[in-house]
This record gives structure tokens, sequence and C-alpha cells, in this order.
């Protein structure tokens, strides 16, 4: 199964050069482009690419990689994100996802109503405004943090909801979006979003285009399977994708996900946003970050 | 015992007989002249998805392709696997005039007046026949809450555990969707079943999982079988979403989830369950190309 994919990846490799963006042309020969935008982060690649950060962006590029994802990019000196920055623009690639705010993953917050969070949550989403312009992201991840035990999900809901409108208000003009991520219940016992119906009430509700969905596939695999029927039935709302091979939360090929249908599915939808690569390499090493960059060749050889 | 060793032996002389595949093309996959079958998994494949096939004729062409079994048939098309040196891996349970196998199930205390004579008699007739499990089924909710629905089961259940116990016969309950293709079915989660076996309390009452239809209730398909493969006695397959084949048109990894079977030490049956969307007897051979790891 591997192998066909491998071939037919071969064999597709001319097609899909010929349909990449001229930006992505100008580097290295050897390099095809994927399909889809598959979003690496910072440390997939040390063992080729080494600490440095920019060369490990380098390295991506070089491999055909179109996009790019770092969590803790608010964390970061200013310095250090222009300088990622300036090697994206300059490679054509795109910034995905950083986490927007404090996650509170043992104490209500945002479900709790309480003043004090959603004003705390208000303020990094403003100064995440600045963070998303240097480095020129569109989305930022949103988790709304651990459950409120003594009230019941009606409210907590109403909570939620009212705190993301007005984190709409502030994104609204920039275009930027919030991403909201469901976490799975057995690597994350007790938050209070863990599943994409609920995502989508939520983001129905709120009713922005500042506020739409992150899918993260292992999350979601884990939670309620049944992967495909539920992008479908939440696509007005997804803007974002997570990817992770359960159990394990590796590449794909590596768990029970069949990533080269599903990937084909989320392309034949015209998707033409981020997948970002939120796991781990299967094996160490050198060899373990090749092993995960032609698994992601042959799941996208659809 | 001796159909295992059967079994296994049909297989070994099977790949012999081929040998050398080691080329993987595509053709390599679907043809039976260069995969040998490695042992791993008995396979066995559903009769009610191939309508197009007698009974023979699938039996003829399961055993060409390394199958071990046919299933869910009743009693009267057992002699004919037999003739052609398969068994019914999976067979059906009794059935009752004016009710439903599926929806009128354990669940509801009047279905028992029916079922458990029936399921006494099936279980003496699956043991004579060589087989190792027959199928059961909840029934619908039709408003029970699960506590009832639980009690209502282990009480018919226990009352056939002596039959089964004495004719080493596993009477398995078949996980279903209630989303999709069965609505309103109660057993449709993995740990209402584990419960229902827990409360049942022996090793001849066990699940049937259904990939496909676990998946599209639940998801984490790999984690649920290493914790709960004590109480499974018969795996089903299907490709989600659509319920056709396993293969790269549908979202589960099945040699994954066949490994991961494997690992556990399952020696029993893998039932191909897919309705076939392309050529059938193709798409068997496929599937189980696929699931031999």
């Amino acid at each position: 199964m591997r192998r066909r994919n491998f071939v037919t990846s071969l064999a597709t490799g001319a097609l899909a050069m010929s349909a990449m963006p001229a930006t992505t042309l100008c580097a290295s020969p050897e390099r095809k482009s994927f399909k889809l935008q598959y979003a690496p982060h910072f440390g997939m690649f040390k063992h080729h690419a080494g600490e440095d950060l920019v060369d490990q962006l380098e390295f991506a590029a070089d491999e055909g990689f179109t996009a790019w994802e770092d969590n803790g990019m608010k964390a970061r000196t200013k310095e250090t994100q222009e300088a990622i920055a300036a090697t994206m623009a300059r490679r054509g690639m795109q910034m995905g996802v950083f986490v927007a705010h404090t996650v509170h993953w043992n104490e209500a917050s945002l479900t709790s109503g309480k003043q004090e969070f959603r004003d705390m949550f208000l303020a990094q989403i403003q100064n995440s405004v600045e963070v998303a312009k240097r480095v020129n992201a569109t989305w930022m991840t949103v988790v709304p943090g651990y459950v409120d035990l003594r009230l019941d999900m009606g409210y907590q809901t109403a909570n939620v909801v009212e705190s993301l409108k007005r984190a709409s208000n502030i994104l609204e003009p920039h275009d930027l979006v919030m991403v909201l991520e469901p976490l799975n219940h057995f690597n994350h016992p007790g938050l209070f979003l863990k599943k994409i119906p609920q995502a989508y009430e939520i983001c129905k509700a709120v009713d922005s285009p500042a506020c739409k969905i992150l899918d993260d596939l292992y999350h979601q695999q884990i939670t309620e399977g049944n992967l495909i029927p539920n992008i479908n039935a939440a696509w007005e709302e997804i803007a974002y994708f997570q990817i992770g091979d359960n159990p394990g939360r590796k590449e794909p090929t590596t768990g029970e996900i069949n990533y080269l249908n599903v990937f084909k599915h989320i392309h034949s939808k015209g998707f033409q946003g981020i997948l970002g690569m939120e796991h781990g390499n299967m094996m160490p090493g050198k060899e373990g970050e090749r092993a995960l960059i032609d698994a992601y060749r042959s799941v996208d050889s659809f | 015992m001796e159909r295992r060793t059967f079994v296994k032996t049909s297989l070994a002389v099977g790949g012999a007989a081929v040998g050398g595949a080691a080329t993987m093309s595509l053709a390599g996959r679907i043809s039976p002249a260069e995969h040998a079958l490695r042992g791993n998994i008995n396979h066995s494949v559903c009769k009610w998805c191939y309508p197009g096939q007698s009974v023979e004729e699938l039996a003829i062409a399961g055993k060409a392709m390394g199958l071990a079994s046919v299933e869910l048939l009743e009693p009267a098309d057992w002699p004919i696997l037999e003739k052609h040196g398969l068994v019914c891996a999976m067979p059906f349970g009794p059935s009752a005039e004016g009710k439903n196998r599926l929806t009128d199930g354990f669940n509801a205390l009047e279905n028992h007046e029916w079922l458990v004579p029936g399921f006494n008699e099936r279980i003496r007739e699956v043991s004579e026949a060589g087989y190792p499990s027959v199928i059961c089924f909840s029934g619908n909710r039709r408003g029970m809450d699960d506590e009832t629905g639980l009690e209502n089961c282990a009480k018919g259940l226990k009352a056939i555990m002596p039959a089964a116990e004495e004719h080493g016969v596993t009477v398995c309950m078949e996980l279903l969707n209630s989303k999709v293709d069965h609505k309103d079915y109660q057993c449709d989660h993995t740990e209402w079943g584990v419960e229902l076996c827990k409360r049942v309390n022996s090793d001849r009452f066990k699940l049937l999982y259904d990939i496909y239809h676990m998946q599209i209730m639940e998801g984490d398909v790999i984690r649920t079988i290493r914790t709960y493969h004590d109480y499974i006695g018969h795996y089903h397959t299907g490709g989600n979403p659509g319920r056709h084949e396993i293969d790269d048109t549908q979202e589960l990894n099945y040699p994954a989830i066949m490994r991961a079977i494997v690992e556990t030490g399952y020696t029993g049956y893998v039932g191909q369950e897919f309705i076939p969307s392309r050529t059938p007897l193709v798409s068997l051979r496929e599937a189980v190309a696929l699931c031999d790891v």
C-alpha cells in the first residue's frame, strides 16, 4: 500500500509541480510541493536542520512544505518573530496558528463567566493582533478551558459565546480568525470543548468570520470518530485542521486513520487553508524525520 | 482446536503452492496467485453483502482466496460450507414469527420467551456443526434507558449461558451504529456492551465489535480493542463513510487495526461486512489481502 502510494506520487509529481505557485518554484530543483499546505513546527526537523529556527524553516521549505505553525510564537522575542516572518516571506511559506491566550487546563475560566477571566482573555486576544501582524498569521488557537462543575452546560456555553463575541469584535477589523480547538477527553479530561458539533454550535452562536473551528483530526478520532461525515457536517465553520495518527499522535500511516483518503476528501472540497502537523515523530533522529516526510509524500499522493 | 489446525494447514498449503509474493504491485494486492496469506487472521465473509452469489458460489470463491468461513447463515446453508471445507464462524441466532431478530432482542423481556429456547436449540446445533459462536442482538430501545436494557439483556443471556458453556459456543452481541444504519438500536457503544459482559459474567458471552459501526459511533478503534479485547469475540469490517470497500476510499487504516487485533492474541475470525461498490469478488479479495497482516 505504501509502495503503491509512493509510485503514484512519483507519477503525479510532474502535475503537482506545474500547479505550484511561482513563488515556491525558485528554490531547490529537487523540491516538490504538496497538494495541501501541511505545516510542520519547530523541533520536528532539528536533526537535519539543527537548532537554529531559520535553518529549520529553510529545511522545511526545501522539502516542499509551504506552511508552518508555532504554538509558542507569542513567547518569542520580537526580533525572533521578525526573523521567522522574514524567512517565511522569502520562502513563500504561510504562517499557521499560534496559541492566542493562556489556556486554563485545570480550573474554570471562560466557562465561569467571571469578569477577571474574560478580561484576561480579551487582553490576550488584543495583544495577539500585534503578534499575528508581525508574523503574517491569520489564525490563532483558542481553547475555552476547563468545565465549570458548578454550572449547567447551557450557562457555560452562553458564557463562552459571550467572551468569543467580544474577541471577534477585536479580531474582525484586522481580518484575523481565532480557531476553536476541541480536545480529546483521553489526554485532556475535563475540558469544556470536546466535539465538532459543539464547536459548530458555538461558532453559529458567535456568528462572526473571526470565530471558526480548528478540527484536530487526532483529537476527534479519539473523541468521536466518523471523521469525514463530521468534516462535511461542520464544513462551513472549519477554517483549520491539525493532524496526528491515533493511537500515539505521530505522523500519518502510524495509526488507524487512513489519512490518504481524509486528505483527498479535504482537498476535493477545495480547502485552501493549513493543516498543522501537531504530532510527534514516530522514529527518532534523522531517519525518523526522513520517514515522517516520506509518510507525508505517501498520504499526499491521492 | 481441530478446526483451527485445519484452517492453518489449508492456508499453509495454499501459500506454499503459490510462492513468491514479494512484489506488492496493485495487481499483487488483488491476485491470490501472488499473495500468500499469512495465517495470523482467520478470514470470514458475511453472505448478505453478496446477493449476486449463492452460498456455494461464495464458498468456492472465498475458499480460493483463503477464506476460512462464510458467516451470517442459517443452519440450512451449513452443509454447503461443510462440503467445501469451510465453517460458519458466526451463524444467525433463532427467529420467530412476526419478530425482527435485530430490532426485537434481549433488551425486551417479552422476547425472552422465544429467544431463550431458540438460542438453547441453536447453541446445540452450532456446537454439533463444530462452529465457535452465534450472533445475538440487543434490540431497539423504544424509549428504554441504558440501565433497564442492561438488566433485561443480562437476564435473558444468563438463561442461555448454561447451554453455551456446556456446548462451548460463544454468544456474541453485535455493536451497531444507531446514527446511520440502525436507528434506535441499543447496543451502540462499547462501554455499554462491556458492562453487559460483566453482568452476564461468562466467557461464553462476548461482543461482536464491528469496526465500521463503532467508527461512526465512537472512533478510537485501536485503543478500544486493546482495552476491551477480553470482551470481544468477533470482528466485522466496513469502510466509513458509505460501508463500502475498506481500502483507500474510506477513512480507516485497516492494516493497522488488524495488526492491533493480532497483537491482542486474538484467535477468532474477522468477517468482511462491507457492501462492494465495484466487482464484488475482486473487492473481497482485496479486502482479505489488506487485512492479512
